[in-house]
């Protein structure tokens, strides 16, 4: 595949800021400079220092650490959530796009359905219904995004069924399943990449909605959003607190965004010509 | 026959729709009237209240009769505010439509402007750094924004205030001054949005040929820009409003909260909090409804745009 040096720019620098920020968040898995709920009202409020890097919270709670641990908390939901929407929107595009007719029609009104109930408004619901917690943030952002997969695989599909390699396969006897396995996916899984990085944007920044509005994982366990949420009654005397985990939850989705941007770019040379 | 088809299908999406919501909110929390009488309660007392709530009907019986009620504007009684939610709603929809409609001005006064110089700087650093700050804009939460703001404008220079609502009966003035802040929060990222599918949607047109046969002709840039660019590129830019009305909801729910503006959003995450739940399930389908709508008002104005899509399959 072609090269554009001029526009790879958007890829390797969307890589470093992502790693940026999950790197740490996957180091919290093992370690944090302090426990994210270690509570030391002696420390309350604390500016830079040694001990505390970023300071500390009005518990006394290491921000490094909130952070740390509330990254893995947002990219650990937002990974669910586009697993999900993969998971069953993958499919059920591919299979609309393989059988065409009414199934074709009945798929795509359902993915209409879903896709008239923003995320927020979902997880509300849900969380009304069962209370807050990891699996309703999961699955309110999923369903939400699980539309935006069904149609860009049937998209894709749709235009790979006529080529003559596929109709080929289909007069040699092959199932459209197999034909879907064997021919189809692997000619549109570089869109999907596509989709999968910018819908994982898009999801970071649902989830740190969610947890402002306290509807995703519930405390002790740390998000950003809630920091973010929690921090809005001290904004006059730390607006530290308010800064750097919406940095956090901005980095994350720009370093995504110009991933999928840059990828984009790269695996379809057409639009690679026009940065 | 397109139209009406497009219609009946947004009304099938609102009933099915319906369902859903009655399902998540009337049948997964359990039963009411065992929630309102405790454990301790005597089954023949549950049976009477079970009776007068009218949950002895059957279900679909129970959603239709709900359906029809909300469909002629019975909304029911708010539990926490003891106050029809009809009323509810009317009172907090002053706050949030200005809202949707001044983020919205601000998205597109600011977005399509944005896209279009872009597209006149194509791949000059007039280009480059407006989509670098688009991208940073449409990576933001705008929520997070408002919270910025409120650092700027409200804690640091003190120009406006940091939340609440006076009410219109203060003013037109304080009420506008009360909603610009969560307007530019939201309106931000939408026009970041806006600002690329533009400049996408101009640069392609422009490459035409027949843009470049009405250049050839002598048409100024400017001018083939004004007469053919821009009205071709619209169907794509209204269709972008019409996907992003639904996230522009969502903000708006998280914004005002950022804001404690007494509109629909903040309604309808206190009826959580009250487990006010005939009230959130009011909500959602009117919310539900209103992305619905939106998004048939984008196709049938798409018709009109586009006479190409009448006459497709």
């Amino acid at each position: 595949m072609a090269e554009h040096p001029d526009r790879n720019w958007s890829l390797w620098l969307g890589v470093a800021i992502t790693l940026a920020i999950v790197l740490p968040a996957a180091l919290s898995l093992a370690w944090t400079p302090y426990p994210p709920a270690a509570i030391d009202i002696k420390a309350r409020l604390q500016g830079w220092s040694p001990a505390h890097p970023l300071g500390t919270d009005p518990f006394g709670r290491d921000v490094l650490s909130l952070l740390m641990a509330g990254a893995r908390n947002s990219i650990g939901i937002a990974l669910g959530a586009v697993a999900l929407s993969v998971g069953i929107g993958v499919p059920l595009g591919a299979l609309a796009a393989a059988r065409g007719g009414w199934l074709d029609d009945l798929l795509m009104r359902g993915s209409d359905l879903l896709f008239a109930f923003p995320a927020v408004l979902t997880a509300i619901m849900l969380a009304a219904a069962l209370g807050p917690s990891m699996g309703v943030a999961i699955l309110a952002i999923g369903l939400f995004n699980l539309p935006v997969f069904a149609r860009v695989t049937r998209s894709a599909a749709v235009r790979i069924w006529p080529r003559a390699f596929v109709q080929a396969a289909r007069l040699s006897g092959k199932s459209r399943t197999r034909i879907t396995l064997e021919h189809i996916l692997p000619n549109i899984l570089d869109q999907l990449l596509v989709q999968v990085t910018l819908q994982l944007a898009l999801a970071i920044l649902t989830e740190a909605g969610l947890g402002y509005l306290g509807l995703s994982v519930p405390p002790p366990a740390p998000t950003l959003g809630r920091m973010l949420a929690d921090a809005q009654s001290f904004l006059a005397v730390s607006p530290r607190l308010a800064i750097l985990p919406g940095l956090a939850i901005a980095l994350a989705v720009l370093g995504l965004n110009l991933l999928g941007d840059g990828l984009r770019d790269r695996l379809d040379p057409r639009l690679g010509r026009q940065p | 026959m397109r139209s009406l088809l497009r219609i009946a299908a947004a009304l099938l999406t609102i009933v099915l729709a319906s369902v859903l919501v009655f399902l998540a909110l009337n049948v997964l929390p359990g039963d009411p009237a065992a929630v309102m009488l405790g454990t301790e309660a005597r089954p023949d007392t549950l049976a009477a209240l079970r009776r007068q709530m009218g949950l002895d009907q059957p279900l679909p019986l129970r959603w239709w009769q709900w359906l029809t009620g909300l469909a002629r504007g019975e909304l029911g009684t708010s539990h926490t505010y003891g106050v029809p939610v009809a009323e509810l709603v009317a009172a907090r929809a002053v706050v949030s439509l200005p809202l949707a409609l001044l983020a919205l001005l601000i998205a597109v006064g600011l977005g399509i402007p944005a896209g279009l110089f872009a597209a006149t700087r194509h791949r000059r650093t007039g280009d480059l750094a407006t989509m670098a700050v688009a991208l940073v804009g449409l990576s933001v939460p705008a929520f997070w924004i408002g919270i910025l703001l409120v650092l700027l404008f409200a804690i640091g220079l003190r120009w406006l205030p940091a939340g609440g609502f006076p009410g219109w009966g203060a003013g037109i003035a304080p009420g506008i001054a009360a909603l610009i802040l969560p307007a530019i929060a939201l309106g931000l990222p939408q026009a970041a949005v806006l600002a690329r599918v533009t400049r996408t949607a101009i640069v392609e047109i422009m490459r035409l040929d027949f843009v470049r046969t009405a250049r050839s002709f002598g048409l100024t840039r400017t001018e083939a820009l004004r007469r053919h660019a821009l009205p071709n590129a619209l169907p794509p830019i209204v269709t972008v409003l019409g996907l992003q009305f639904s996230f522009l909801l969502a903000g708006a729910v998280i914004v005002e909260n950022v804001f404690y503006l007494p509109g629909l959003g903040r309604l309808v995450v206190q009826s959580v909090g009250g487990r006010d739940l005939p009230t959130l399930a009011c909500l959602v389908m009117l919310l539900v409804t209103a992305v619905v709508a939106v998004n048939l008002a984008v196709d049938l104005l798409l018709l009109r745009l586009d006479p190409r899509l009448r006459h497709r399959g």
